[in-house]
């Protein structure tokens, strides 16, 4: 058996993907031995590899109580030694975890999670590691083992070569109970158990009297951030402190509590310490520069005109560190600010939030360009031969092309980020990074480390304060008025107005503070007038397409259809939970007649005007969920009769579709002026370059343009396990050679309840094209039914008729990743699959976003989309038909991918298995074995291929215009406006 | 010492100081470890082999561990108390190179006449090898027990009369570079 699952590590399975790595790290959890064999196999991947599991990799180190093995978190140290971005990731990964374990702090989990986190904030934040030497700790077996390999080291002294360093990672492997701290009193001192170590760092770096001093002050430091002392204990005892081990404060989540509020400027209160002087201390490079002698150490923390000010003098291993350092707190402070900007605009009335946005923007820009880029979706690059890595840096956030998006609590943003390709490095001989280190010394010397990115420096007020000074003279016109005294505030007038007349620039314009420093937000001002939002004088004196729609005298009570509908849905859910209770005929014929119902209310509907408060779909689905069941013997005067709710709303479908335009570029303008036009505006490629021209930087050889939507209070973490698992799928596609199509969706998570998203730039959700073109046709008279635009209208109008060649690419892309799209959703049981969270790209492909729900949740407490997969009457028709050779190759294409994923089903599962471990995804909300089991039965691996075939035909059959897949759409239109 | 107990007396101090090169506070405290993770006090058999398959799992470790379990088991008790522990963890971790290769001695001098033979040296080797099994790639001319064996006497036996007698095992062993090394394998981390 053993020999077996060496074989198969050693094969090229395993040697092509991590994937397979991972899924055995969690099966072997127990075994010493196969897990150090895994982790040396980790290391022979490339970092984008590992990267792309890391969430695995930090989820197993915290899950699993049975881990004897300590190769993983070595792995994960090393990795964080090695890439900045590893390290800042597992750091944002830990911090999440323990945000989720903060709730039970005496549990393992909560202290391996506390124990690695500190220790990883020390690789990131802190000096420089000293661990090679590290004494073993009291291990008795490991240690056993070592003494035995001494007595073989004659006979074959390559024993102890090979098995030594995989017994002393295990002896060195710390005891949790001893090896970490009660949280109170803080003033614990930890037990005699690492005397050795601290003494000799003690003996390194005495502590400095000012680090004394501030120590006792350093929970209050912690105490905010989440209810979970960090700290540990060495931090916080005077006599004992390690100033290059005491965690970094988490100053996002101290921002993120305080928003505006005037006391998180961290300008002294007596009771808190400056968080900046004490952060310049405890990352003070020259303490750790200093501790290799004690000379050294002692003219450091003499006055400050000892300190050395040129780089020259330092170590190249202190002066990475120190850039390594600069980059760790840049990135930190520039999400902070972004974070900072989201939870502001919660609080701005929503007319202002795009001008208070771009006012946040133009300061944000001030610190850039900067060390700064987004790990993740803009992956530094890797250069295997050097040896090295090379960041891309951001330069600057246009302000006047970013928006914000429409949702019902929060408020992301969408922003257009400009980056310069491979732009910073930690080389510290390249000339820029010494004229950098330089700067760095002396900030360092004068005690007065700036804090970049601070938003909160510059309160609203005074830009404000700004504005008015600079208003007359300004070239824009001022008299739009700004956020405070604004007149939009009191007219109330709808967002998407503001967002898009032209009134709403001009504001934008006049937010803007005076640049303080920089020629960027200069030449910001001065590349306005060739941006579109500014540029288009017809958008503001058109009338809204909301106002093009059919008098209100003439529009139907729809508010009554949708509450039938609801109705009915729910019956027929009910139905299917408990029919089996009623006689077979009885139900069908039920079902029938309530199907039959719904079927001429989906007829009687069509476009509608409707101001209503916007509802939520959990409110909606709530309602759904109280009412009682109907009767049934009265359902049809129930479906009928029932009263109109006021609940619905047309509203959210336009916001939606304005959050399309925003992301991909949609011309609002298209809807009413030229029908013809009515899908992607402005195409990527297009965009980037108008982006370009108007950029200071445009010129750069390297310059790029990333799209990235900025969310706060949002967990992100479900959403980027589906993208992924997806990933996967379409991974084990790619290697199988299954023709189908997927789209790899970045996302990079920050924190629980924050993190970026790239846009998907090409695509608009089915919803809005819909939408857009059935407007258009409504209001070009050609329509004078209403009829709703279908999928197939759009094709022909964006690729050409029918038989022409663009035309036939572009089902041809759709029937691809529709297939696959088809079993990811079976699979993946993706729920909530409404036409805005389908996307169509501008090659015809089909894209889905939006995984809140999926596995084991689905919205609302009713099972509405029970078919396997969405396969609407429209998508068919796009492929020709049920009868086409389009949609057999469809079907084919649906077998293929099912086969290929099947082979893979063990390793797909494992993956689902380890994530579902102590997780706190809603997708596991019923429970993470329930889950599993599922997902495994889905495979049908009891099946023969053949059989898996025909199986594959009968989930095509029953998707193939499901009632429920109709339902669910028609529910989501009159309840939500969503096509 | 077969009786657990949670601290050791002042007599069990004085005698383990002296058959060790640890200080008092150092044996308090592997005491306290030892009892974690061998709660009855002490290590059997079975429990010492389960150490070796946890670290081994592609090869067969037991009979490797089997003689590493006699040396260990000085008394032979058929199992390792602390002392026993303690004094292989003293010697193989601060003794000097003579203290180990002493100590190690036993190993290979099978059935305790003071000599190592060919065969006996064979079978230590054979047992490391089935242990390590395919995992490590070793050199063409060691790349069987036998090549193996047949070196370290070229080595070690002057006189070559088949055996090794604990000079000879000793000097051969000071002689080689990987050998010298591979006994300060965690010298200073303990």
């Amino acid at each position: 058996m053993s020999q077996l699952l060496l074989r198969l590590i050693n094969s090229e399975q395993f040697i092509d993907d991590p994937f397979y790595t991972v899924t055995y790290l969690a099966r072997y959890s127990e075994q010493i031995g196969v897990h150090h064999l895994l982790c040396t196999k980790l290391r022979e991947f490339s970092y984008d590899q590992i990267e792309f599991f890391l969430p695995q990799l930090c989820h197993l180190l915290v899950s699993n109580d049975s881990m004897q093995s300590v190769a993983l978190e070595d792995f994960i140290f090393e990795l964080c030694e090695q890439s900045a971005h590893g390290a800042l990731l597992t750091f944002w990964l830990f911090q999440t975890h323990l945000h989720d374990l903060s709730g039970n702090p005496q549990s393992t989990a909560f202290k391996v999670c506390r124990r690695i986190y500190n220790r990883v904030q020390h690789i990131v934040f802190g000096g420089v590691e000293q661990k090679k030497r590290e004494k073993l700790k009291e291990n008795v077996l490991p240690i056993t083992l070592l003494a035995s390999l001494i007595l073989g080291s004659i006979a074959a002294p390559i024993l102890p070569r090979f098995a030594g360093p995989l017994a002393i990672a295990q002896a060195r492997k710390p005891q949790t109970p001893e090896d970490t701290i009660t949280e109170t009193p803080p003033k614990l001192v930890r037990s005699k158990t690492t005397t050795g170590a601290s003494t000799r760092r003690r003996k390194e770096r005495p502590a400095p009297l000012k680090q004394s001093l501030s120590s006792p002050n350093t929970p209050p430091l912690h105490t905010p951030t989440q209810g979970s002392p960090l700290a540990t204990p060495d931090a916080t005892s005077p006599k004992k402190t390690k100033p290059d081990s005491r965690p970094f404060p988490l100053e996002r989540r101290n921002s993120a509590n305080d928003l505006l509020s005037p006391t998180d400027l961290p300008l002294a209160s007596p009771s808190l310490p400056d968080l900046r002087m004490n952060r310049h201390s405890m990352h003070n490079p020259l303490g750790a520069a200093s501790s290799s002698s004690a000379s050294g150490s002692s003219a450091s923390r003499r006055p400050r005109k000892d300190k050395i000010l040129t780089p020259t003098l330092l170590s190249s291993t202190k002066k990475i560190h120190m850039l390594r350092a600069n980059y760790f707190r840049r990135e930190e402070q520039f999400l902070s600010a972004l974070d900072k900007i989201s939870n502001k605009l919660v609080q701005v009335p929503k007319p202002a939030r795009l001008s208070a946005l771009r006012a946040e923007l133009a300061l944000l820009n001030n610190d850039l360009p900067s060390e700064v880029d987004i790990p993740v979706i803009c992956p530094a690059t890797v250069h295997q031969t050097q040896n090295r890595t090379s960041h891309h840096r951001i330069v600057r956030i246009n302000p006047a092309e970013a928006t914000v998006l429409n949702s019902a609590e929060r408020v992301p943003y969408l922003l257009m980020v400009e980056i310069l390709r491979d732009d910073f490095d930690f080389d510290p001989e390249r000339p820029e990074n010494v004229r950098l280190l330089t700067d760095l010394l002396q900030e360092e010397a004068s005690g007065n480390t700036r804090r970049t990115f601070d938003l909160s420096e510059a309160p609203r007020t005074s830009s404000r304060k700004d504005l008015e000074d600079e208003g007359p003279s300004s070239v824009f016109e001022p008299s739009a008025g700004d956020i405070g005294t604004s007149p939009m505030i009191g007219m109330g007038e709808e967002f998407g107005e503001a967002l898009h007349g032209g009134e709403s620039s001009s504001t934008a314009a006049a937010m803007w503070p005076r640049p303080s420093s920089g020629a960027n937000s200069m030449s910001t001002n001065a590349s306005r007038g060739g941006t579109p939002r500014s540029s288009d004088p017809t958008r503001s004196d058109s009338p809204s397409p909301r106002k093009s729609g059919r008098p209100n005298g003439e529009a139907p009570d729809l508010s009554a259809l949708a509450t039938h509908m609801r109705t009915a849905a729910n019956m027929l859910a009910q139905l299917e939970a408990s029919g089996n209770k009623r006689p077979k005929s009885e139900v069908a014929a039920i079902k029938a007649k309530i199907i039959a119902s719904m079927q001429t209310l989906e007829e009687q509907s069509f476009f509608f005007e409707e101001t209503a408060p916007l509802p939520t779909f959990d409110t909606i689905m709530a309602n759904t969920a109280s009412n009682p069941l109907p009767v049934f013997g009265d359902r049809d005067d129930e479906v009928e009769g029932a009263k109109p709710a006021k609940n619905i709303n047309a509203e959210a479908g336009a916001a939606r579709m304005e959050n399309d335009q925003m992301t991909s570029g949609v011309e609002r303008k298209a809807d009413r002026d030229d029908p013809s036009a009515a899908t992607f505006g402005e195409e990527w490629t297009a965009k980037r370059e108008r982006v370009r021209k108007s950029s200071p930087y445009g010129m750069c050889q390297n310059w790029d343009l990333l799209s990235v939507i900025v969310k706060t209070g949002a967990d992100l973490r479900q959403e980027a396990f589906a993208c992924q698992l997806i990933h996967v799928c379409g991974k084990i596609w790619a290697d199988a050679e299954v023709p189908v199509w997927i789209k790899r969706m970045r996302i990079l998570v920050t924190g629980e309840s924050s993190g970026l998203i790239e846009t998907i730039t090409n695509g608009t959700s089915l919803h809005s094209l819909k939408r857009s073109l059935t407007i258009a046709s409504i209001a070009s008279g050609n329509n004078p039914r209403g009829r709703i635009a279908t999928l197939k209208d759009h094709f022909v109008k964006t690729f050409g008729a029918e038989d022409t060649p663009t035309y036939r690419s572009a089902v041809e892309a759709f029937t691809r990743s529709l297939a696959a799209y088809s079993i990811i959703c079976y699979i993946l049981q993706l729920k909530d699959r409404h036409n805005g969270n389908v996307l169509i790209d501008n090659q015809g492909h089909i894209i889905h976003i939006d995984f809140g729900f999926m596995l084991s949740n689905s919205p609302g407490s009713v099972g509405f989309e029970s078919a396997p997969f969405k396969l609407t009457q429209e998508y068919v028709d796009v492929m020709g038909g049920p009868e086409s050779e389009d949609f057999a190759r469809f079907k084919s294409l649906c077998r293929q991918a099912f086969q290929a994923l099947r082979k893979s089903a063990d390793n797909l599962v494992g993956l689902v298995e380890l994530m579902g471990k102590e997780s706190r995804m809603p997708c596991f909300s019923s429970g993470a074995l329930y889950a599993t089991n599922q997902l495994r039965q889905r495979f049908v691996l009891q099946m023969s291929e053949n059989e898996a075939g025909d199986f594959v035909d009968g989930l095509v059959a029953k998707s193939l215009g499901s009632y429920f897949t109709r339902m669910y759409d028609q529910f989501q239109y009159l309840s939500q406006g969503i096509y | 010492m077969g009786k657990t107990q949670s601290k050791l007396t002042q007599e069990q101090l004085t005698e383990l100081q002296q058959a060790t090169l640890f200080e008092r506070k150092e044996l308090q405290q592997w005491y306290k470890g030892f009892l974690k993770d061998c709660p009855s006090g002490s290590l059997n058999k079975a429990e010492f082999q389960k150490i070796y398959k946890q670290f081994f799992p592609f090869g067969d470790p037991t009979t490797f561990a089997d003689y590493v379990f006699n040396v260990f088991d000085a008394d032979r008790s058929g199992s390792i108390d602390f002392k026993e522990f303690i004094v292989a963890l003293s010697v193989t971790s601060r003794g000097t190179l003579e203290d180990k290769l002493n100590w190690a001695f036993q190993l290979y001098d099978i059935d305790g006449d003071g000599e190592i033979s060919y065969d006996e040296m064979l079978q230590i080797v054979e047992a490391i090898y089935k242990m390590v099994g395919s995992m490590v790639k070793l050199p063409e001319d060691e790349d069987t027990p036998q090549k193996r064996v047949a070196k370290i006497f070229r080595m070690m036996d002057k006189d070559e009369n088949g055996s090794l007698t604990l000079d000879e095992f000793r000097e051969g062993s000071q002689k080689d570079a990987t050998i010298v090394s591979a006994l300060s394998l965690y010298d200073g981390l303990v």
